[in-house]
């Protein structure tokens, strides 16, 4: 049975649809559902499949030439057919449009009639629809594997998600195993990714999409340190804590390459005369940097006591917005935790933060060549790339490493 | 196994029926003498005299109602209406008399009373005796409908019919009667409201109603070389309906295609479609699909009665269509 392919209304505002490219030449056999051809419209170039089979017996619309849609575009017909009356009846249509007549006047209602029913046509044939629908049994199957069809939605390019599909995609994701066992995600619980976790998550990913991160990595012999750490606690009962020794050690550092204390905002790089270093405190909801102000006026006793002040109003989930902003340098220690080393992600605005691993005793090489056993601290300073170069780092990394190897130095 | 043919099948169950009960009689236009429109009462009026088999003048207002009479008065009388088309000429005794009796009286009376007719295009009879008004009689509360598939169904739930108490409208296919089929001897009795699984399958749930089981049977043969394997319910009787057969072979397959030769418009397919969405709707896996008789009167033409009416054909390219998914939608 001859039909009209139709230029389709792809979208509620489609007007007109241009043919990019015929796949088909007249004369050619085209099964039911096989793409023929391939039509603009206002927003994409879709695909367009033949609603039955037969021969392309006439294309009346050429390529890279539009037509307003529920026109004839074509004819699909058995061998023999005579389409003539058709082809006629397409071309007086068509006719009109170019000759760019008024079709309600001149042509009259025949046309109209006509068009009406190419219309219908176009309405009886399945829809190209732009969203995925599921089936009811494809969402049940989905619930009872635990599949979210949300997240999977994307993945098939079907225009219905059946249950088979669903099962299939299972079967697939279930062979991702890890030494041959076939594993599901089982969701224990959701939480929302919002509030506190949300600004931690933000900030840092900001971060380190945005300053390209370097790292630097250097050990050093905390022997002198924790001589004096004993020593004061002994003689003087002051707790002093690694930590704040080194705070303390960076204040001095930062003092004198101030370099490091500086800030890239709005396209100037701000350098800080007053030394704030934030200490990077983890609690159960998330990180919180609590900030020592003006360090470099400070003593060692002065920072203990207000670290310690500010580390405990952190766990008290006291801490006001006047503690913890402003900083411009920042230490995270682990290595009260046992971990060796590892490298920190920049506290924005700042350009640079100290990892801390832990002091371990090893083995080492003395200036008189002898292996001994000493206290080692690994920490891994990252530097905002953009204001910081490696030579800068480096000499702020070894001026931290001296102080700490040789505390007398602090002296002078 | 004997072959015999659908008419002779429908003529052997009122014979044993006769045979079996005195109380049995039978009017109708044609019975008598003629043994039949299409030869299902052969050999009965020779048996049975004219008391028991009447032929009756062209009034079925009339003979209904003498039937409903001679049913309250506690006969057992088996009345037949050429053709469907007919039955609205004895509307107010059906639909009226017939189905409210028993339940005006309180249940004091038995309507013991079987009415044949008979349904199916295929014949070039035209727009007034080509109609298969099932889904209209099943719209009256009252009445039993049955609708057998082929000729040992049609035996076997015409002896049923016959020795119900209530009301049954029994519908014959036309096209069946000449139809052959392996008919076991002896005793028959099928029940009501039990639908049969004629084929079990897992791809989609085909219902089919009278003469579009055998075509679905047909469909499937060619379906089943292609890889498809449907699961063919015969429905059996309308009212009182086996819903759970349906429901149970849906949530098997997800899919399902109702096929009636009724007119599609608030046929009896729509029945079944509303039924199973409503119970079974978290297990579609398709949206429920229909092949009836298209809401036209009948035309006389056979190419253009071959176009309205359910086919093998079309329940082949249905079922292919549903399979082929990306179709829809």
């Amino acid at each position: 049975m001859a039909k009209y392919i139709i230029m389709p209304k792809l979208s509620f505002n489609m007007r007109e649809g241009k043919i990019i490219k015929w796949l088909k030449q007249e004369g050619e056999q085209v099964q039911e559902q096989e793409t023929i051809l391939q039509i603009e419209t206002d927003k994409s170039v879709i695909d367009f499949e033949s609603q039955i089979s037969g021969i392309l017996r006439k294309i009346f619309i050429k390529e890279g030439e539009t037509v307003p849609v529920t026109l004839p575009i074509g004819i699909i017909a058995n061998k023999e057919e005579d389409i003539s009356i058709m082809i006629k009846e397409a071309l007086e249509i068509l006719d009109g449009i170019s000759k760019g007549e008024e079709i309600q006047e001149e042509i009259g209602q025949e046309i109209e009639l006509k068009r009406e029913f190419l219309k219908k046509e176009v309405q009886s044939s399945p829809e190209i629809c732009e969203s995925v629908k599921i089936s009811p049994r494809a969402r049940k199957k989905a619930k009872e594997l635990g599949i979210d069809i949300s997240l999977i939605k994307n993945k098939f390019s079907k225009k219905i998600i059946q249950e088979e599909d669903i099962i299939e995609f299972f079967n697939k994701e279930k062979n991702v195993v890890i030494g041959g066992i076939p594993t599901v995600k089982v969701i224990a619980k959701e939480v929302p990714y919002s509030g506190m976790r949300q600004i931690i998550g933000n900030r840092l990913s900001e971060s380190k999409l945005t300053a390209p991160h370097i790292y630097f990595s250097t050990s050093v012999d905390m022997s002198n340190v924790l001589g004096i750490i004993e020593s004061l606690k002994k003689e003087q009962e002051i707790n002093i804590t690694i930590n704040d020794f080194l705070v303390f050690v960076l204040a001095k550092v930062l003092t004198e390459q101030p370099k490091m204390n500086s800030s890239l905002v709005d396209n100037k790089i701000v350098y800080y005369s007053s030394i704030n270093i934030g200490i990077a405190v983890g609690l159960e909801e998330g990180l919180v940097v609590p900030v020592i102000k003006e360090a470099e006026k400070k003593n060692l006793n002065e920072i203990a006591k207000e670290s310690k002040r500010l580390i405990t109003l952190a766990h008290e989930k006291r801490l006001m917005p006047e503690d913890y902003q402003s900083g411009t340098f920042t230490i995270s220690n682990l290595g009260m935790f046992g971990i060796e080393e590892f490298t920190a992600i920049i506290n924005p605005p700042e350009s640079g933060i100290l990892a801390i691993g832990s002091i371990q005793r090893k083995p080492v090489v003395n200036s008189y060549d002898q292996i001994v056993i000493r206290p080692i601290l690994k920490m891994t300073l990252s530097v905002d790339h953009r204001i910081i170069d490696g030579i800068v780092a480096t000499q702020f990394l070894n001026s931290v490493k001296k102080y700490l190897f040789n505390p007398g130095m602090l002296l002078l | 196994m004997r072959e015999i043919t659908y008419a002779q099948a429908i003529s052997e169950a009122i014979d044993e029926e006769m045979r079996r009960d005195e109380k049995v009689i039978m009017f109708g236009e044609d019975i008598g003498i003629k043994g039949g429109n299409f030869g299902q009462t052969q050999g009965l009026y020779e048996k049975y005299g004219e008391w028991r088999i009447k032929d009756t003048p062209i009034s079925e207002n009339s003979f209904v109602g003498l039937a409903l009479g001679a049913a309250l008065t506690g006969l057992r009388p088996i009345v037949e209406i050429m053709y469907s088309d007919f039955l609205v000429v004895a509307g107010d005794q059906i639909f009226n008399q017939l189905a409210k009796i028993r339940y005006m009286s309180g249940g004091q009376t038995k309507v013991p009373l079987t009415l044949c007719t008979t349904i199916g295009m295929g014949r070039s009879t035209a727009a007034q005796h080509s109609q298969s008004l099932h889904a209209l009689v099943s719209h009256v509360p009252g009445l039993k409908v049955v609708m057998p598939s082929n000729a040992t169904e049609a035996k076997g739930l015409l002896k049923t019919a016959i020795r119900d108490d209530n009301p049954v409208i029994f519908f014959e296919h036309r096209m069946e009667f000449n139809q052959k089929h392996n008919v076991p001897e002896g005793e028959i009795l099928i029940p009501f409201g039990k639908a049969n699984i004629v084929k079990e399958g897992k791809d989609i749930t085909v219902v089919g109603i009278a003469r579009e089981v055998s075509n679905s049977l047909k469909a499937s043969e060619r379906l089943v070389k292609e890889g498809i394997d449907i699961e063919i319910i015969d429905l059996r009787t309308i009212v009182p309906m086996d819903r759970k057969t349906i429901i149970n072979s849906v949530k098997k397959t997800g899919k399902l295609l109702i096929v009636d030769e009724g007119h599609e418009r608030c046929g009896v397919a729509a029945e079944i479609g509303m039924d199973i969405i409503k119970n079974v709707f978290f297990d579609l896996d398709l949206p429920i699909e229909r092949i009836c008789t298209k809401n036209v009167p009948i035309p006389f033409s056979p190419i253009l009665e071959e176009e309205i009416m359910p086919t093998e054909d079309k329940i082949y390219h249905r079922v292919k269509r549903m399979m082929r998914r990306d179709n829809i939608g």
